[in-house]
């Protein structure tokens, strides 16, 4: 019967309760009944809501106390009812009887009661769950001196984040310390006794200056009912004071700052703590919460995309293109500016970066709307208004996109700025090519000349970012990238305190490349490394977006990993070896990319072929070689000292895999290490180290090399493409000979020669060079409106300004590579076919000479054959 | 009365309308179609008094050309000391020039070494002073005759001179005149200086022509069932040949080297695609019926399939033959001999030739090698086409080749997971790529087309 009034009234009043406000008389009237219905004090009978389950102990702790006679808890979700009794048992400051009271569509309804084992259950008629105290305390109070003292020795500090980092360690160290920070009134009791049910010895309180004497007080009745050890810490004008309270209640002392205390204990003392890793606990770090959400293996990788970003987790980066934007709305002349190249580039970035400051949140999300880009924007240091249409691909269909787009080419009154992938951007304009095609000339001129603009009007303006390089300069965006995620020692700090850290990947990734100054070694060489072979591959050909770039840092400081997943590799023994191939070089060069991996990571293609562990140098490899032996790392075996006994062919074939992995390994660490110093030392380059023997002369010519030399580098370059087209070793050291295409696919020995072109004549320019060079030595617009590098090399002969080759890297190094004489016919199909095909091109034109003399290149040396009179062919060999 | 063997002959051509034979296979069909041409040519220029249009694929009446043998150039090859006593003024002049022959020789697919007989030796058809007609040696002597060329060269020249469209076939004339006249380059000249003590000679002038009078083709006339009865014989595929051809010698960015380089794959594969689609005629099933191509690196469903329409195509082939035999010329069958052996094996060589097989012996699918994705994307593709566009638009409904996942619901009779037919196009992709007929512009759009 008391059971049906109680769960009468107890409806009633939660139907008029906010449970989800803050108050904390919110649950007055419903205790006021309780209070009646079983004749107990209001104030003894403690109210909580129960919510997410793995906050039952916490509110259990803040509820109970010595003045608590009996506990409400209420749930609007259905509890597990085993959970709270475990919550009680353990984390309870006084087991007293508790009711759950749970809602049940719109009633509430008493389920349980939880009486501890020998007391009366309050009600009658409802079913009772026994209690019993678990934890013990597991120490003496103040049977550690050791731990008052480190407390003590933190009197002094000026940092507040040290003494933090410090409590949080030695926290670490004893799981009987409590640490807790408070920051606020309001909470301070709650959180003082979250503490308290868990039992501690001793008990810890960082507060503010403002709060001590609360904080005094909450934890004096902690200690007087308790005997729980507490110090309460604050900073001060003069660093950190510590009082302690004692169990004797009221008696205190404050520790002012000393020199002696500071002496007691240095940071090194209170590091090595740390490496006691049994004692620790694994631990979520945020900042990698954050970095993995930059991979969109899952679904969670909201912060690729800028539209689901919050303000201030936008990665700010300041492009050249912004800068160039700026500038051209700055410019009285109104312009239609086109964003084109791949999606990821960075464009809607830019657009929010040019409305920054201009407006605010509300601003963007106005923009998110404005698909059709209907809105004239006031950006500061703009000329006019600005429209912007954040992405020509939202507007369906491509008619409508093409109607806007001519609208705002034909409009005067407004700037315009138009995001559209390159695709999307042909499709719309070959559906209005009379207003549009402009757009096209200035894309196409961009790619041939280095211009932004079409001939014919300089206001239409059309960036392609393709043309943008991620590692541009010193490093560019991935630099960037790489500092923001990594540089900030605070983000990471909680790292060196988990129990899987000698294990973790993710740390050992970051150790590798951090340059934050608690970095285990100096990684300024493995950060230039790094970024040296991102540039390689862009200099490959390969358009690297920025998205990419982003993706690529987050797989290769994670692998994919999140914090849970390397604690649960790391609690299961035998899963514990697997987190080996996480490591950076394993993610660079050696890990199986899965179907969706390799779809978004596509550099790593790229980059997998640049594998250092797979290029044999000889003083690289002596060297190597020298250490393992020194450091004992070859182990027994064939190459070990101590030769076991390898009885069959597969424990041979076991024992060269492992070495094989063994050197890889090293090489490629090596070459992640090496420095300027080791490049003099060994005369190996970094680049060589990847297998291109040939980077360091595309460097140079980039930057104009002496005359000299440029000749060197021609002569080989010639030899090399007489080899491609089937004249092997034929070396010249005035004329490049263009083999008749005929003869250019037999991969025969001998061939006849359409046309010659004197070396002096040719030259080897950057692809801006040539742009400068056509537009009379000024800068290229293109140049200035991204973040340039030169992928490209131009075999350019300038006796009549054509350009007979392009080149990029790949393609120089396969030329260069086939000056020693060798052209994979299979292997090298592609580069070979691409280089034959522009050779035959510029062949054919020079072919029609009228000289009798037939010139051949043969196995043995040139010839010219004649044709004499009455028929007799003549060779002569020259 | 006919013979036995002339009654099988009337089979092949009633079934294929043309002469399809394991002789003609491969490039042979498209050098067989370019001593044609080239003899047609030849005659142009010495025929004053008659037009480009009467001469060089006449739209009517029978085919007449000229027929250089090259026979020294091509003995050369085989021997060891001169074939002409006192060409070469030294052996090292013979040795170097035979060096460069040896550069100029058409390749002969599926043969690791090249053959001793210098019959079956051809130079490839570039420049246009290196095509030549077949020749043997009879007696010691040598006589310019059929030998390699069938008769499928043949066929390829009906198809192309029965084109309905006068403007385009007049461009063709024009432009086949432009790339098989005389090229004057260094290897012209050099080859004529040979052709020059050539046994058998071509007339060189119009008198010429009177002591020896060009030939006259008869197996071309009779293609395609003759005069009478050419519609019921052409394929689907004899209009693509026309398009085909008509683009290869008329688009821009192409160096003559490369129109003629993707004639002689463009050729022999609309041919023996016409084969594939006749004979699926003969027995009434259905012509244009899809078939499924491999492009992937790797065993896959998708090769499975394309083994399985390989296989269930060359038996088409023998079926249609043995039905055809059966009602016209049941004598051909009693012999028990494999004679229709000759006509399956032009189909599977020449696919091979071409990259549209994987091997030329063994275990075959249908692949489609670097080759000839280049050879179509030249012929059938105008102005860049986004990927999905030319898998659905040309190689699906126009080629009836399905490789990519736009073309799955062609297919009728084999069953493929999406997901490997999706692989398979992106290794088409790839493909495309590395012969330089790719440009992405963006993630979502991969153009395919010719940028050279």
């Amino acid at each position: 019967m008391i059971k049906l009034l109680l769960e009468q009234a107890a409806t009633e009043i939660l139907a008029g309760v906010d449970l989800s406000s803050r108050s904390s008389t919110k649950f007055l009237p419903l205790a006021k009944v309780f209070a009646d219905f079983l004749s107990l004090d209001s104030a003894r009978i403690g109210v909580k809501r129960l919510r997410d389950p793995k906050n039952y102990g916490n509110r259990i702790s803040e509820a109970t106390g010595t003045e608590v006679e009996l506990l409400v808890l209420i749930a609007d979700q259905d509890v597990d009812q085993n959970a709270v009794r475990r919550a009680l048992e353990g984390r309870a400051v006084e087991l007293v009887p508790t009711l759950l009271v749970v809602r049940r569509l719109s009633k509430w309804l008493i389920d349980f009661q939880y009486v501890p084992k020998g007391r009366t259950p309050p009600l009658p008629g409802i079913p009772v769950v026994e209690i019993a105290r678990q934890n013990g305390r597991d120490a003496e109070p103040h049977g550690l001196p050791e731990v008052s003292e480190r407390i003590l020795a933190l009197v002094g500090l000026k940092d507040e984040a040290v003494v933090r980092s410090r409590i949080a360690s030695l926290s670490n160290a004893y799981p009987n310390l409590i640490f807790k920070r408070v920051g606020e009134h309001r909470n301070l009791k709650n959180r003082i006794r979250e503490a308290t049910g868990r039992r501690p010895s001793h008990l810890v309180v960082l507060t503010s200056e403002k709060l001590i004497d609360a904080a005094r007080s909450a934890l004096r009745s902690v200690t007087a009912s308790d005997g729980v050890a507490c110090y309460l810490i604050w900073m001060g004008s003069d660093g950190a004071f510590v009082q302690q309270i004692g169990p004797d209640a009221g008696s205190s002392e404050v520790r002012h700052p000393s020199n002696d205390d500071l002496l007691v204990y240095d940071g090194e003392r209170m590091e090595g703590s740390v490496t006691e890793v049994e004692g620790l606990a694994y631990r979520q770090l945020e900042r990698v919460k954050q970095i993995h959400r930059f991979l969109p293996l899952n679904a969670n990788a909201e912060n690729l995309f800028e539209e689901h970003l919050a303000e201030n987790q936008r990665l700010r980066y300041e492009t050249r293109t912004i800068a160039y934007l700026k500038r051209l709305i700055a410019k009285s002349r109104r312009c239609v500016i086109v964003l084109t190249g791949n999606a990821g580039h960075g464009k809607t970035h830019m657009c929010f970066r040019l409305l920054e400051g201009a407006v605010g949140s509300e601003g963007i999300s106005t923009l998110l709307a404005d698909i059709e880009g209907s809105k004239g924007w006031a950006i500061p240091d703009a000329s006019l208004p600005v429209r912007i249409v954040k992405d020509l691909s939202e507007l369906e269909p491509p008619m409508r996109a093409a109607e806007i787009l001519s609208d705002l080419v034909t409009q005067d009154e407004m700037h315009a700025i138009v995001c559209a992938n390159e695709g999307r951007l042909r499709d719309v304009v070959s559906r209005s090519p009379q207003t549009l095609q402009p757009i096209l000339d200035a894309l196409d001129r961009g790619l041939d000349r280095g211009e932004t603009s079409p001939a014919s009007d300089d206001s239409i303006q059309v960036i392609n970012l393709n043309f943008q390089a991620a590692v541009a300069g010193d490093g560019g965006f991935l630099k960037h990238v790489l500092a923001h995620f990594l540089d900030n020692q605070a983000a990471w700090n909680v790292c060196a305190r988990c129990r899987a850290h000698p294990d973790c990947p993710i740390r050992g990734n970051r150790m590798d490349l951090t340059l934050s100054p608690s970095a285990e070694r100096d990684n300024h060489d493995s950060r230039t490394s790094l970024m040296e072979l991102v540039r390689i591959a862009e200099e490959t050909g390969y358009v690297l977006t920025y998205r990419e770039t982003l993706v690529l840092v987050a797989y290769l400081i994670t692998g994919g990993l999140t914090c849970a997943e390397v604690e649960r590799r790391h609690r299961d023994g035998r899963r514990r070896d697997s987190l080996k191939r996480f490591g950076l070089l394993d993610l660079l060069f050696d890990a199986p990319l899965s179907e969706d991996e390799s779809e978004i990571l596509r550099v790593l293609h790229r980059i997998k072929r640049l594998d250092p562990g797979r290029i044999a140098l000889r003083p690289v490899d002596e060297e190597l070689h020298c250490e393992m032996e020194e450091e004992g790392r070859l182990g027994a075996g064939v190459f070990g000292e101590d030769s076991v006994q390898l009885r069959t062919k597969r424990d041979l074939d076991r024992e060269v895999e492992e070495y094989r992995a063994l050197v890889r390994q090293a090489r490629r660490r090596a070459w992640l290490r090496s420095s300027e110093i080791d490049e003099e030392r060994l005369g190996v380059s970094r680049s060589e180290r990847l297998g291109l023997s040939h980077h360091k002369t595309f460097r140079a010519l980039q930057e104009g090399p002496a005359d000299t030399e440029l000749v060197e580098i021609l002569r080989r370059l010639v030899k090399g493409l007489h080899t491609i087209q089937g004249a092997v070793n034929i070396e010249s050291k005035t004329s490049l000979r263009l083999v008749d295409p005929s003869f250019g696919r037999s991969g025969n020995h001998s061939a006849i020669i359409a046309r010659s072109l004197r070396i002096k004549d040719l030259d080897l320019w950057p692809e801006s060079r040539w742009w400068r060079h056509r537009r009379g030595d000024e800068t290229p617009p293109v140049m200035e409106s991204v973040e340039w590098i030169d992928r490209r090399l131009l075999l350019v002969d300038r006796s009549n300004e054509e350009v007979l080759l392009s080149l990029d890297l790949a393609a120089f190094e396969f030329v260069m590579a086939a000056a020693d004489g060798v052209v994979m016919r299979e292997f090298n199909a592609a580069d070979r076919r691409r280089v034959l095909t522009r050779l035959a091109h510029h062949a054919e034109k020079g072919r029609h000479d009228e000289s009798d003399a037939i010139r051949v290149l043969l196995e043995r040396g040139d010839g010219t054959l004649t044709v004499e009179r009455d028929g007799t062919i003549l060779l002569e060999r020259t | 009365m006919p013979t036995r063997a002339e009654r099988g002959r009337d089979v092949v051509q009633q079934v294929f309308g043309g002469a399809l034979y394991q002789q003609g296979r491969g490039f042979y069909s498209a050098l067989e179609l370019f001593a044609i041409l080239r003899g047609e040519v030849l005659l142009a220029d010495l025929s004053a008094n008659q037009t480009v249009a009467d001469l060089i694929l006449p739209s009517s009446g029978s085919v007449r050309y000229l027929r250089p043998s090259h026979d020294h150039a091509r003995r050369l090859l085989v021997s060891d000391g001169d074939v002409v006593a006192g060409v070469f003024g030294t052996s090292d002049t013979r040795e170097a020039v035979k060096g460069l022959l040896r550069g100029l020789e058409a390749p002969v697919p599926g043969r690791k070494r090249p053959p001793d007989k210098w019959q079956v030796r051809h130079l490839f058809p570039y420049p246009a002073e290196a095509i030549h007609y077949d020749a043997v040696e009879r007696r010691g002597r040598v006589s310019v005759e059929r030998y390699q060329f069938r008769g499928a060269g043949g066929l390829a020249h009906k198809i192309l001179r029965l084109d309905p469209q006068r403007r385009r076939l007049d461009e063709t004339r024009a432009a086949l005149h432009k790339l098989l006249g005389d090229s004057g380059t260094a290897v012209g000249q050099l080859l004529k200086a040979l052709a020059a003590h050539d046994e058998v000679q071509a007339p060189a002038s119009s008198s010429g022509l009177d002591d020896f009078p060009p030939f006259e083709d008869e197996v071309e006339m009779r293609s395609l069932g003759g005069a009478a009865g050419v519609a019921d014989l052409e394929t689907s595929w004899a209009e693509i040949l026309r398009e085909g051809a008509h683009r290869l010698l008329l688009r821009d960015g192409l160096t003559d080297f490369d129109r003629v380089e993707s004639l002689l794959h463009w050729v022999p594969f609309c041919i023996a695609m016409h084969q594939l689609e006749a004979a699926r005629r003969t027995l009434g099933r259905d012509e244009r019926a899809a078939i499924v191509f491999d492009a992937g690196y790797s065993r896959s469903p998708v090769r499975a399939a394309a083994r399985s329409h390989f296989g269930q195509a060359t038996n088409v082939i023998r079926e249609s033959l043995l039905q055809t035999a059966r009602e016209m010329a049941p004598e051909v069958l009693s012999a028990g001999s494999a004679w229709w052996k000759g006509p399956r094996s032009f189909f599977t060589t020449t696919l091979f030739a071409v990259g549209a097989s994987n091997a030329n012996v063994g275990q075959r699918h249908f692949e489609l090698r670097p080759q000839l994705i280049q050879t179509i994307v030249r012929a059938l593709v105008d102005v860049p086409l986004a990927h999905d566009v030319f898998a659905r638009e040309v190689l699906g409904k126009r080629l009836s080749i399905v490789c990519d996942t736009a073309g799955a619901d062609m297919l009728s009779d084999v069953t493929l997971d999406r997901r490997d037919l999706k692989s398979n196009g992106q290794a088409l992709v790839s493909r495309i790529d590395e012969v330089g007929l790719l440009r992405a512009l963006s993630d979502a759009t991969l153009m395919v087309g010719v940028y050279e």
